[in-house]
């Protein structure tokens, strides 16, 4: 897999209401940054499963989140090295524990959006949204909930973009500029002219496909299993956060 | 996102559907920004904050605040867009929250006092210092009271350390933004009135 995006299936997750997706998505970004090793250890058991259900390989979802994977382990380095008392940093090995359990927790909620994007079509998500934001006033639920959809979409294509900009400039001899403000104004320049162009070429597809408000929205099923699985995640939460 | 802005079939206005389109990918690239550091000399600095000022200077005012909104959006209902990857409205609430929220009203300002000064070099400078005390203003009161810091000791945590790094990031925003204004088209010249109308709109 190179890229997250809408896998089509028939997974337990697949079935589910986007609501409740998204649902499930918050309560697990709460409860992996409250959670000690065990609650750990059983929603990372959870999404294993769930991404076995949905017939996804770790190895591909880990080699779509790769680079988050770098950011983390620079995460977990720099949270290895203690304050010191100096000015150069100490390794100090008594930190390694909380670093890995930080890190594993950021891991855990990065699987869950990679397990509902890989689970819910576009379609589905937007309607999910336009449903939760509209009893919000002054806000057009349509509008907030198409621009969030695209949000999703965009961050692999930005990734993407930044990666190979990176490696243009590199080839370019980047590194050997003795102006130390040459490469942050040429990357970002070039990153942003090059995803700008990419979002021309989206608003004239969406322009030529006639976006309207009056869009009709997918059909939202709220199922017997969504309410088991809301509750019982609800219930679970609680005892987490109240006992352990 | 003014329900005007479309016809009687619901059609949307295409410069609506470009900012759209733009606002999303402005809030994807503040998401982005959290997770790419350049490096200038031996310290690497973070984009995160260069995007939403250029969120406002790209977009105006109005849009560069939809956009962050929608990027405080995405993070509240537990998607992995703040820095580090992480997400959920614990985040928002958490010590740092008062930073993430003063994005939106920084790009605000921003984008309204750039579109004033027609995009003059020094007055967008002037509107990036406005909007990052805006954001250290929000920020560093959040933290303090959160975290339980003396004003001076929130102050010293909070906004000091970082203080070069917004320097080098508002020239360097200033200079995208002269670079890139035009070619997004968003921006109008100083003496195109119509264009300044669709630009505050």
């Amino acid at each position: 897999m190179e890229r997250l995006g809408y896998i089509p299936g028939d997974s337990f997750l697949h079935r589910l209401d986007p609501r409740t997706k998204l649902g499930l998505l918050a309560l697990l970004s709460v409860v992996s940054m409250q959670g000690k090793f065990p609650v750990l250890l059983a929603l990372t058991a959870l999404l294993v499963a769930a991404f076995a259900d949905m017939r996804v390989s770790m190895r591909g979802v880990f080699g779509a989140i790769r680079y988050f994977l770098y950011l983390l382990s620079g995460i977990f380095i720099i949270r290895l090295f203690g304050e010191g008392s100096g000015w150069l940093p100490q390794l100090d090995i008594s930190t390694a524990a909380p670093a890995a359990l930080f890190c594993w927790r950021l891991l855990i909620v990065v699987l869950g959006g990679a397990a509902l994007i890989i689970a819910t079509s576009t379609a589905a998500l937007r309607g999910a949204l336009v449903w939760l934001l509209a009893p919000i006033p002054f806000i057009s639920g349509v509008r907030a909930a198409a621009m969030l959809a695209l949000l999703v979409r965009f961050l692999p294509l930005i990734l993407d973009e930044a990666a190979q900009t990176g490696e243009a400039l590199k080839s370019r001899n980047i590194e050997q500029r003795r102006n130390p403000f040459i490469r942050p104004i040429y990357f970002t320049g070039v990153l942003f002219r090059r995803v700008f162009a990419r979002a021309d070429e989206l608003s004239d597809a969406l322009q030529s496909r006639c976006f309207s408000d009056n869009r009709t929205p997918p059909p939202l099923r709220f199922g017997v299993a969504d309410g088991w699985v809301l509750v019982s995640s609800v219930i679970s939460m609680v005892i987490v956060l109240l006992y352990l | 996102m003014n329900p005007e802005s479309s016809n009687k079939g619901g059609e949307i206005d295409s410069l609506v559907i470009r900012k759209m389109v733009y606002g999303s990918l402005m809030a994807a690239l503040i998401a982005v920004g959290a997770f790419i550091a350049v490096p200038i000399g031996p310290v690497p600095i973070v984009l995160q904050n260069l995007f939403v000022m250029l969120a406002g200077l790209l977009l105006g005012g109005r849009w560069g605040c939809i956009s962050v909104a929608i990027y405080l959006l995405a993070g509240a209902l537990g998607l992995p867009v703040f820095a580090g990857g992480s997400g959920g409205i614990a985040r928002l609430v958490g010590p740092t929250g008062g930073y993430l929220i003063g994005f939106a009203p920084a790009a605000l300002v921003i984008g309204w006092l750039s579109g004033r000064g027609g995009g003059r070099f020094i007055v967008d400078v002037a509107a990036m210092v406005v909007g990052t005390a805006i954001i250290y203003a929000i920020g560093v009161t959040w933290l303090g009271v959160v975290a339980d810091l003396s004003p001076k000791s929130a102050l010293l945590v909070g906004m000091v350390p970082f203080l070069p790094g917004d320097a080098v990031k508002i020239i360097i925003a200033a200079i995208i933004a002269r670079k890139l204004r035009f070619r997004i088209g968003l921006f109008p010249s100083a003496s195109d009135e119509s264009g300044a109308a669709a630009y505050r709109d």
